[in-house]
């Protein structure tokens, strides 16, 4: 049998205390505890974004896999007409129009790959239900031989030589009709036991399928076998217009989404029952589903009446981080500042409002905050940037002022340095002591106007450079100096997701947050960062999302939802503190990417 | 109806009160009157409620408790100088989830 030394080049190591950084699968023995432990990653599974789609739309038809799929036909106000024939390619990052069916029509069924794809039924023009079947080759839809019974909402599985539709309606009356596709033609077999509509399925091909969901049994799940129906386990969450990852088997079938009120819940079934999964990040009915029920992908749709652009993107295996509660602050507030390129371990908290507004300063070890020396001037709604040693306090209220004081912090105390050129409060920032930026906020008031204003900082002054693209306050930022940074969501008039990335020239607008807020906190850079918390005026959001230099992939929440928190640290391992729950609290939160250690016991 | 939350009264006392495998196990929220939210019939959510030594308490009992904080925070908001509300909402009231 091969030994530890012959598999990995080296002995296992001896600590007397747990190594600072472990690797991602490294065992060592922990001499003082006695214990053999290892390193690992916690995975599970999870949506993250994906391209969006060119038209936004729902009640199409969805096949194919994750990284090829095809959404054909449904529903667009934006096209004429409406009822459309559009039809769409994902290539696992981007979408493209491509040629449409022949018949343009919605609430179809859909199975197959992306070079060799059906379609059949569903509404044109409104209300009609047809028997149509088009045949999909990769470049383009022929007619094939009809249904025999005409319909829409139906449930499909299989390939495009050998597949099952059933259930669905007429315009009318809901039939539980089965039908199956030989390569050829359709044929009449044994109806599902409950006939329903807006339902969808998932198999191999016409002699194993599974039937889930639908009005008006939203939760009945059905097993087919190649002659008839068994009713097996419900789903969890029962539900309509729901969708499925049509790649799918009867044995590992993915649901999600649905209505009639719009929900993102997700179901794994395992061939006896439905497990819960991570929701998408966005709750919708009416979408298109594609990919397995390992790497799955849902389409537009839509939270009524509104169509949706966005895809998401089911994998499992994903690295799964989460926020740990850590010591409290000595004192709960909010609309603090933060040394912004701390770490976990080594943060520095400042300022903000308990009320009454405040200039306490605190110092946390990875364990506990301590009271270190106050600012000079006790403001709220100031930024920071540096480190737990070597800070800057940015600006912020005095009651009743907004001017631009900066003070400058060495770890023991805070001396006062130039002022910003523009007084705000409510601002991003990024950076460190003697590289930072600032930017948007309010200028001025009561009433306070929204700022686009940025500002540069290179150890002794802050001197005017581009502005933001769209003014906002109460917008978080994160970045490693003057030249890196990341501007996340705000307010103004409203809450935003709006994303931009700042080069060290020019900010330049990129993918949205998934949940649009104000107040949130932030750490990393403009190419890895993490964003939490916030409100959404209201309610207070604990939405964790990571940046990898183009799009937002929602992740665990923290425990205390908040807003007009502080934050520190990096998207593997980040802080959480302070902040408005409401009411104004001192907990801390410690984020971890999901690297766990380990005790190996011999049980 | 199956309940989808338990509830229950425990103190926050930082390091190790959720630890991070708990945290990605289960989805947990807080309210105001140190109410915590887990899931119902999960094992997880039992293990934590005995680790914190937290206090079992029905949903309508934890929203009295979560409702008095409310009140308490909203009497105290009602009490601020105009100038001072302008920037502070008024604390909504929050309804516990089956």
């Amino acid at each position: 049998m091969a030994d530890y030394k012959s598999i990995k080049g080296t002995k296992i190591q001896n600590y007397t205390t747990d190594p600072d950084n472990p690797l991602t699968g490294q065992v060592w023995y922990n001499e003082t505890d006695q214990v053999l432990k290892f390193q690992y990653t916690v995975t599970n599974p999870a949506w993250s974004t994906g391209g969006d789609m060119n038209v936004a739309i729902n009640e199409m038809a969805g096949f194919g896999s994750q990284t090829a799929a095809i959404v054909a036909g449904g529903a667009a106000p934006s096209l004429s007409p409406a009822i459309t024939g559009n039809t769409q390619s994902y290539n696992g990052s981007t979408w493209t129009t491509v040629n449409p069916l022949n018949t343009g029509r919605y609430q179809a069924g859909g199975t197959g790959t992306s070079t060799a794809g059906l379609v059949f039924g569903g509404y044109e023009p409104v209300g009609s239900a047809n028997e149509n079947t088009e045949s999909w080759n990769g470049t383009s839809f022929t007619e094939v031989n009809d249904m025999t019974t005409a319909r829409s909402r139906a449930g499909s599985a299989g390939t495009q030589t050998s597949a099952l539709t059933f259930g669905g309606d007429d315009g009318t009356i809901i039939t539980g009709v089965t039908e199956s596709w030989n390569g050829t033609s359709w044929t009449e077999v044994a109806d599902l036991n409950t006939g329903r509509r807006t339902l969808k399925g998932t198999g191999s091909d016409n002699t194993s399928a599974l039937a889930f969901g639908g009005n008006p049994t939203p939760a009945a799940t059905e097993s087919w076998n190649g002659t008839s129906w068994t009713e097996v386990n419900d789903l969890n969450n029962g539900r309509s217009a729901l969708a499925s990852a049509q790649l799918g088997t009867a044995t590992a079938a993915l649901a999600f989404g649905g209505g009639p009120s719009p929900t993102a819940a997700t179901e794994s079934w395992d061939g006896t029952s439905w497990t819960e999964e991570n929701n998408l990040s966005v709750a919708r009915q009416m979408l298109a589903g594609a990919g397995t029920n390992s790497a799955g992908l849902a389409a537009g749709g839509s939270p009524p009446p509104a169509r949706l652009t966005s895809t998401e993107e089911f994998n499992t295996g994903v690295a799964t981080g989460a926020w740990a509660t850590g010591g409290a602050l000595n004192t709960g507030r909010e609309e603090l500042g933060s040394a912004q390129t701390g770490t976990q371990t080594a943060a520095l908290a400042f300022g903000g409002n308990i009320p009454p507004t405040t200039g306490a300063t605190e110092s946390y070890n990875g364990t506990s905050w301590t009271e270190v020396n106050d600012l000079n001037t006790a403001r709220s709604g100031l930024a920071g940037a540096g480190t737990q040693t070597a800070a800057l306090a940015i600006a912020g209220e005095i009651p009743g002022a907004v001017p631009g004081i900066t003070e400058s912090y060495n770890g023991t105390s805070w001396t006062e340095v130039n002022d910003m050129n523009q007084g705000r409060l409510r601002l991003g920032s990024s950076g460190t002591q003697t590289s930072a930026l600032a930017f948007g906020g309010e200028e001025s008031g009561p009433p306070f106007q929204p700022s686009t204003a940025t500002e540069s900082w290179n150890g002794t002054s802050w001197t005017e450079v581009n502005d933001l693209n769209v003014a906002r306050n109460f917008l978080p930022g994160t970045g490693a100096d003057n030249t890196n940074a990341l501007a996340i969501g705000g307010n103004y008039p409203v809450s935003k997701a709006i994303t931009e990335s700042w080069n060290g020239t020019s900010w330049t607008e990129v993918n949205d947050l998934n949940v649009a807020r104000i107040s949130a906190a932030a750490a990393g850079t403009n190419t890895a960062a993490l964003a939490f918390g916030g409100t959404d005026t209201p309610p207070i959001t604990a939405a964790t999302e990571s940046w990898n230099g183009t799009s937002w992939t929602s992740l665990n929440p923290l425990n205390t939802a908040r807003g007009y928190l502080g934050g520190t640290g990096t998207t593997t391992s980040a802080l959480a503190f302070g902040g408005n729950a409401p009411p104004v609290t001192d907990a801390t939160e410690e984020w971890n990417d999901g690297i766990q250690t380990k005790t190996i016991t011999s049980s | 109806m199956a309940k989808t939350y338990q509830y229950c009264v425990a103190e926050n006392w930082g390091k190790g009160f959720i630890d991070h495998v708990e945290s990605s196990r289960i989805t947990f929220k807080s309210y105001p009157g140190n109410v915590w939210q887990v899931p119902a019939y999960n094992k997880h959510g039992n293990l934590w409620i005995a680790k914190v030594a937290g206090s079992v308490k029905t949903k309508d009992e934890a929203q009295a408790i979560v409702d008095a904080e409310v009140t308490a925070a909203q009497t105290a908001w009602d009490a601020l100088s105009d100038e001072e509300k302008v920037d502070n909402p008024r604390p909504a009231d929050i309804t516990l989830e089956d």
